[in-house]
């Protein structure tokens, strides 16, 4: 079940709300909740849910027992930590990793062929090893009932594809006291906001983007190799790069919606995620970049790797460079270090196979690269050019990491430039951009906040005004939610294609 | 957000300082969309300060002031906070509206007509389905399949996807990547293509001459159809995409070199079975496109060149093969309702010219079709229709099914064994006169039968093989007028081979004809090799 | 030591006046992430391990508990 289906909003949805709405204390909220995150859960992956049961278990376990622990057995602590990581991320490496470690030593034993990627694991294991780490920090208390470790885990907002929500963060709205109505209203804003990003936007640009450059499932395809090459060779100039263009928004547009359509649900229950993406088109470095793109994996990486990452091996790292030749080779070094384990790991998050990582290690490139000298340059020139420079990141990454087989992106780095003997443009081509044209120019001036400064500027302009204020208030929450759902609705009935591309984690 | 210089790794440092502002920058910005939220809030909080209070405000000392204001804020804040609370009344009603609609379910739809299939069930419940998650999926399936008020969400989703951009011309679906027409190696054919000057793309519907009939009215009889036919094989199938062109739907005709080869091969052996037995024709049915539009347009548009694929397959063809190209006459009159606007197929009139081709090799005199009685079947709107937008063009002109009736002592039976059988006499038209979508259906009814024409003014033991897919079904009643019996079986679903049929039947002449994609699939091949067992 | 330590950590840090207060990190004037640059320095140049256990407003509230800290990790 994903939320932008038909059987969530017309199912799932108005059931959890109406339970919800008949408890009356915090406790059975919460139990109500975590009720409907496990149907959530087994409904999409049934055998998988015991997985999840079990880390939470292990989880509470362990943070109990730090708890326990004298502040003063600092190594007694430091034990159940290290347990309690080797449990978390033992399971992720075997259930998620396991493939493709043993394919890479060369051996895969049968059990971990027939392992599926279960669902959310990438998500839940990062927010329970927040939990543990942040109770071992002494940042938080731990808690006594295993349930509610478990709700934090499972809950069904954030549990398949985030934001990466950490303990700290939602423990007092979630366990001591929110106020579930004073945001409500938002709450429907967003996620209907979310769902017609999705469900408009991200598919119609997904099939677009699959009708110019094929789809996932066909470039998957083995057997299919030469037809795709020479398919991928006979698009033209034009349609390589409207391709991959709408492919980019298709990117964003689908991840986002996600994250928004999370925390519009989070609001219905009075609780606050942070915000997941912030515009990142607008960036104009790669650096910048990563810093509005899925935010909390970015922040929950520093406080939990490079923290101890640059404190640990990383100055180690400073310390034998500067003693062996200088302190700006020192210091160079252990940028470099955990610059490129950070970014590896990003990578790998995103996906279990060498060429994840690869990718998290192409961003990490030009952040090196900005940050030695290119920054300096970029900030030389007009502003333009930055964004032109951030263009061609991003196309470049749709180019080498869209496709799945480095064959298929070389073909069409040569596609897009013609090199192919393929033509300037052809009528397909044309015509598919003709033919959703306005939807690709509002996509482009969506993934600015461009629509959002009118509207805030709108909004002052119509308050000052009693009559202005009522229209306001009405457009906002009686229009806008109520036209996108019967927008979305319409076409989720209409159309067929309705993938998740994150929904590999 | 500007970007702060990281400077030279002197000054890492400042890098670590700069990381931090940025982070800081970047929760900033955060807040500060939080905080344009608590703006707007407080805007709406100012709106409801009158201007005499504000002037109030203002001259009041400080104390007092802020007393008021205190209170006034409070009021407002919970004004506004009230606004907010009520705020999500219209999206929930909007949510409950629709759930309770979507779980009235003798509402649900179970077949959908326009999609001419029925639509998922719900499923069986199954240890092994559950455990897998395959019975959840299987639900999700039905539940949206079968979703109350279907056909007008979809009208819903074809509204919105008509304003994604410019759609006078359209694609809909994947266009097929075709492979090169080899330059065939025999000589050209040399019929001589009178193309009229201006070949007209969108082609108004005319009227054909037709003196008026006061035959009997034919009986409706449903029954033994049991009202609407609703089978999966019966599909048109919908491969590949599809261009609107003014107000016309246009399928990308498919090439392949590989398959074409093979078909030309398997036509040639059953050629070579029947020789010294039958005469042999082979008709392929072109597609719209080609009729329609001249060379130069199709090449600009990228569709395959179907004279020269003709010219190739046909050059591969024995002499055992009486081969007919009907593209020239459908050319010759494409200023006629020779095609469907909104279905692939081509109209009874267009088969006519592919008949009145045929009679051409085979040395018969066509019956004019004025002579034949004209049924017209209303407001057709095809497959294309629904897939392809429902375009308002062609909503407020819809397709026209005309069906012939052949003249004489024409009878139609039709076995529903699907085997040697004559089966029950039927109706030679069916009376389509209520009906939105399947009128084609007029023509034999059903391709899962065999169907045989028995033409009792023609005194001899004259008899028709004629092997079709969906394209044959309006050609075969032209064919009644010159034998005493039309024998008609479907390629895809008749299990004899045409020697086994002939050693129970009669047969002087055997027909293919079907539409060109069944040159090119593998699918198509299999079953073309079936007759030759 | 004191002297040194200030001098160093001036230098390192310069937007932030280290005698000002003995609530820097309470107050917000020293966050985690100019600690860790505090840590860096302090550890190249006195060759101390530090962990995330020390990013305690303890440590760090004023120059003279970052003093305390260097000593202790020294002994």
């Amino acid at each position: 079940m994903v939320f932008s289906s038909l059987i969530f909003l017309y199912a799932f949805l108005p059931l959890c709300l109406i339970a919800y709405a008949l408890c009356h204390n915090l406790k059975a909220k919460n139990i109500c909740l975590l009720v409907f995150s496990i149907i959530f859960y087994t409904w999409g992956e049934p055998k998988y849910i015991l997985l999840l049961i079990a880390m939470s278990f292990f989880d509470w376990l362990f943070a109990l027992l730090i708890q326990h622990t004298e502040k003063t057995e600092k190594k007694k602590r430091k034990c159940w930590l290290t347990l309690a990581c080797i449990v978390n991320l033992g399971l992720i490496g075997l259930f998620k990793y396991g493939k493709m470690l043993f394919a890479t030593v060369g051996y895969v034993p049968a059990f971990v062929e027939n392992l599926t990627l279960p669902l959310g694991i990438s998500f839940y294991t990062f927010q329970l090893l927040s939990y543990v780490i942040d109770v071992y920090r002494g940042e938080a208390e731990a808690q006594k009932e295993y349930w509610h470790v478990l709700l934090f885990a499972a809950l069904y907002h954030q549990c398949i594809a985030g934001p990466i929500v950490r303990y700290k963060t939602i423990a007092n709205e979630l366990f001591v006291s929110r106020d579930d109505k004073a945001d409500l209203a938002k709450g429907c804003f967003r996620f209907s906001l979310g769902l017609a990003k999705k469900v408009l936007l991200a598919n119609t640009f997904g099939e677009l983007a699959n009708s110019l450059l094929l789809s996932d499932t066909v470039l998957s395809d083995s057997a299919l190799f030469s037809a795709n090459n020479s398919a991928l060779s006979n698009v033209s100039v034009t349609g390589t790069w409207i391709g991959l263009i709408v492919a980019t928004l298709q990117m964003y547009y689908d991840f986002s919606a996600y994250s928004e359509m999370a925390i519009g649900l989070g609001l219905m229950v009075g609780l606050h995620y942070p915000e997941n993406f912030n515009y990142p088109y607008i960036a104009k470095t790669a650096n910048e970049y990563w810093r509005r793109w899925h935010m909390t994996l970015g922040q929950w990486f520093r406080d939990y790797l490079y923290y101890p990452l640059t404190l640990g091996p990383a100055m180690k790292i400073r310390k034998f460079f500067t003693k062996k030749t200088n302190r700006k080779t020192g210091m160079f070094m252990q940028n470099l270090f955990t610059m490129l384990v950070i970014w590896s790991c990003t990578g790998l998050w995103h996906g279990a196979a060498w060429s994840y990582v690869l990718w998290g290690l192409y961003w990490c490139f030009f952040m090196l690269l900005e940050q030695s000298f290119l920054q300096k340059w970029l900030e030389k020139i007009p502003g333009v050019f930055s964004h032109i420079y951030l263009f061609i990141l991003l196309m470049l990454e749709r180019t080498f990491f869209r496709f799945g087989d480095l064959r298929y992106s070389l073909t069409v780095v040569k596609s897009m430039f013609g090199l192919n003997g393929n033509s300037f443009s052809d009528f397909s081509s044309l015509t598919l951009l003709k033919n959703n044209l306005f939807l690709i120019v509002f996509g482009i001036i969506a993934a600015t906040p461009a629509i959002k400064l009118i509207c805030i500027y709108l909004k002052k302009k119509m308050s000052c005004s009693n009559i202005g204020e009522k229209m306001v208030a009405f457009v906002e929450y009686a229009v806008i939610p109520v036209v996108l759902l019967i927008l979305s609705t319409g076409a989720l009935v209409g159309g067929s294609y309705n993938p998740f591309l994150y929904y590999r984690f | 957000m500007q970007d702060k210089r990281y400077g030279e790794f002197d000054s890492f440092d400042d890098f670590l300082s700069n990381l931090k502002n940025d982070l800081a920058e970047s929760h900033a910005s955060d807040d500060a969309l939080l905080s344009a939220q608590e703006n707007e809030n407080t805007n709406e909080n100012a709106v409801f300060e009158s201007e005499s209070d504000q002037h109030n405000s203002r001259a009041d000392g400080p104390i007092r002031d802020t007393r008021r204001k205190s209170s006034k804020i409070k009021k407002q804040n919970e004004e506004t906070t009230e606004k907010k609370r009520h705020g999500y009344r219209p999206f929930f009603l909007a949510l409950a509206v629709i759930t309770v609609i979507a779980w009235i379910l003798p509402l649900r739809p179970t077949v959908s007509i326009s999609e001419k299939r029925t639509l998922d069930e719900f499923p069986k419940f199954s240890v092994g389905g559950l455990a897998s998650g395959d019975y959840f999926r299987a639900i999700e399936d039905w539940f949206s399949d079968t979703f109350t008020l279907r056909e007008n969400w979809i009208g819903l989703a074809n509204r919105i996807e008509s304003v994604y951009g410019i759609r006078t011309v359209a694609i809909y679906g994947d266009i097929p990547v075709a492979d090169a027409i080899p330059v065939p190696s025999k000589e050209p054919s040399e019929v001589s293509l009178d193309l009229p000057e201006d070949p007209v793309i969108t082609d108004p519907v005319e009227e054909i001459d037709s003196p008026v009939i006061d035959d009997e009215p034919i009986i409706e009889d449903d029954e033994q159809w049991g009202g609407l036919i609703i089978d999966e094989d019966d599909l048109i199938e919908d491969r590949g995409a599809k261009v609107f062109i003014g107000d016309h739907f246009f399928v990308y005709p498919e090439f392949n070199l590989e398959y074409a080869n093979l078909y030309a091969k398997v036509i040639n052996k059953i050629a070579s079975t029947l020789s010294g037995k039958a005469d042999f024709y082979c008709i392929i049915a072109p597609h719209s496109v080609s009729s329609m539009l001249t060379r130069e347009d199709r090449e600009k548009y990228g569709f395959v060149i179907e004279e020269d694929a003709f010219d190739y397959i046909y050059g591969l063809m024995n002499s055992d093969v009486k081969t007919v190209n009907v593209l020239p006459n459908l050319q010759k009159h494409n200023n006629e309702y020779i095609v469907f606007k909104s279905d692939p197929h081509w109209t009874a009139l267009g088969a006519y010219y592919a008949y009145e081709a045929w009679c051409d090799v085979a040395g018969k005199t066509p019956v004019p079709l004025s002579e034949y009685k004209e049924y017209a079947w209303e407001d057709f709107f095809g497959t294309y229709y629904y897939t392809g937008g429902t375009p308002k063009s062609i909503k407020d002109n819809p397709d026209i099914v005309y069906a012939y009736e052949p003249p004489g002592d024409v009878h139609l039976f039709m076995d529903y064994t699907n085997g040697l059988k004559l089966g029950t006499e039927t109706d030679l038209l069916l009376d389509r006169s209520t009906r939105k979508v399947d009128q084609y259906i007029t023509f034999l009814g059903t391709d899962k039968a065999k169907a045989t024409f028995i033409n009792n003014d023609i005194d001899d033991d004259s008899a028709v093989l004629v092997l079709k897919t969906s394209f044959g079904n309006p050609f075969v009643y032209y064919l009644t007028q010159h034998y005493h019996c039309v024998y008609v079986v479907d390629l895809r679903y008749y299990n004899y081979s045409v020697t086994r049929f002939m050693e129970y039947n009669k047969v002087d002449d055997v027909i293919v004809i079907h539409a060109s994609d069944l040159c090119y699939s593998s699918a198509s091949y299999s079953t073309v090799s079936k007759l030759l067992k | 030591m004191k002297q040194e330590i200030l001098e160093l950590l001036e230098d390192a840090v310069p937007s932030v006046d280290f005698s000002a207060s003995d609530r820097m990190m309470d107050d917000g004037l020293l966050d985690s992430l100019t600690i860790v640059q505090i840590i860096g320095e302090l550890s190249m140049e006195y060759d101390v391990e530090f962990s995330f256990e020390d990013l305690v407003p303890d440590n760090f509230n004023s120059i003279d508990s970052i003093v305390a800290l260097v000593e202790r990790k020294l002994n």
